[in-house]
């Protein structure tokens, strides 16, 4: 058994445990992770930014 | 003056830490800072915990490192070695951390979840000797490390060196029943330093007021401050709770003192406690015991009567 099925049951179990929440806290996760993901994407994008801005190509090296 | 800073930093991720904890735990204990509560149960909880992560979890994020990662990834190896170390350590803060913060804050609100992270709160003081405090399966699943492992297998190796080193001191000293941070709420023009560190990185009365008993008297807010290194998670997510107070009593309100190779082992071993969230028929989530304020004389003798 490959680890697939595995990681499908876990993610089933985990959403069907986060509908039997209630709905405030859900939310407020809901919410909260999409504004992490804004956070974890934002170092990235500031990298390139700054490498935009200066002119810099350090994957090239 | 580098090469320095980087030997500090390899000590520290090798032995340093385990090294620092324990002689900070053997302070704590010979200040008296855990009082009666480390009793004989909770002494091999602590020190199971202490010794097992480094036997198991280890050889575990070495497999996936070494063996796991290249398996599915073979080409992976290093592409990412180009970042630059400012831009490397960012990103192996923020990663590493917010990660770890979604996993212990969900932890507390999914009520499935509750009972592996128990342990760590089940510990009526705190310092070292609860640190480490986890039961197993709670520590073999912590989502950081894995991704912080899969990026260093990326190549973002030496950055990450300095972050978890960094980290790690940070949590610890959160931990800690020396309350460092003190003198910065006292001194008044040590205030606005304050504010700036209280808000970005985990300090004792923040994570000491997660780990309060209660959280109902202004000072305890176990249903918040989930950031380790970074406090600026629970800032952000509305989840932060900031007085400069410490709670006056630590743990859960209704621990009974669950079998340390329960605590430890659950759900594989189950708790003797009747009624305890670890007991084979126990309940996923106890309620709080209220605690009954004594009346405090001040207030009856101020009492007036009502004249009508």
């Amino acid at each position: 058994m490959g680890i697939a099925p595995v990681v499908v049951l876990l993610s089933n179990t985990l959403i069907e445990l986060f509908m039997k929440m209630e709905k405030e806290v859900k939310d407020r996760i809901v919410r909260n992770v999409l504004l992490s993901l804004l956070i974890y994407a934002l170092p990235v994008l500031l990298m390139f930014l700054y490498f935009w801005i200066t002119g810099q190509k350090p994957w090239m090296k | 003056m580098i090469l320095f800073i980087e030997a500090i930093f390899k000590n520290l991720n090798t032995w340093g830490l385990s090294a620092l904890t324990l002689i900070l735990g053997i302070a704590e204990f010979s200040l008296g800072l855990y009082g009666k509560k480390w009793n004989r149960n909770e002494k091999l909880l602590d020190l199971a915990c202490y010794a097992l992560p480094r036997l198991v979890i280890r050889p575990l994020v070495a497999y996936f490192s070494l063996k796991f990662l290249p398996h599915i990834l073979p080409d992976g190896k290093d592409v990412l070695s180009w970042v630059p170390f400012f831009w490397g350590f960012i990103i192996i803060c923020v990663y590493d951390d917010l990660t770890q913060y979604w996993y212990h804050r969900l932890h507390h609100e999914i009520p499935w979840l509750w009972r592996f992270h128990r342990t760590h709160h089940s510990a009526s003081y705190m310092g070292m000797a609860m640190a480490s405090r986890q039961n197993l399966i709670y520590t073999m699943f912590f989502s950081q490390i894995y991704l912080t492992s899969f990026l260093v297998y990326l190549g973002l190796g030496y950055p990450a060196l300095f972050a978890t080193g960094i980290k790690s001191l940070i949590t610890k000293l959160a931990h800690s029943s020396i309350k460092w941070d003190k003198p910065l709420y006292q001194k008044k023009w040590l205030h606005p330093l304050a504010w700036i560190l209280e808000r970005t990185i985990s300090t004792p009365a923040t994570h000491h007021a997660h780990h309060a008993d209660t959280t109902d008297d202004g000072v305890g807010y176990y249903k918040g401050n989930f950031g380790n290194m970074f406090f600026l998670w629970d800032v952000i997510f509305g989840t932060a709770h900031i007085t400069r107070q410490y709670p006056k009593s630590y743990g859960i309100s209704h621990y009974e003192g669950d079998e340390w190779y329960a605590q430890l082992l659950w759900p594989i071993l189950k708790s003797k406690i009747k009624g305890s969230e670890l007991a084979a028929d126990g309940p996923m989530v106890r309620e709080d015991i209220k605690k009954v304020e004594p009346v405090v004389e001040e207030h009856v003798t101020n009492l007036k009567p009502v004249l009508e």
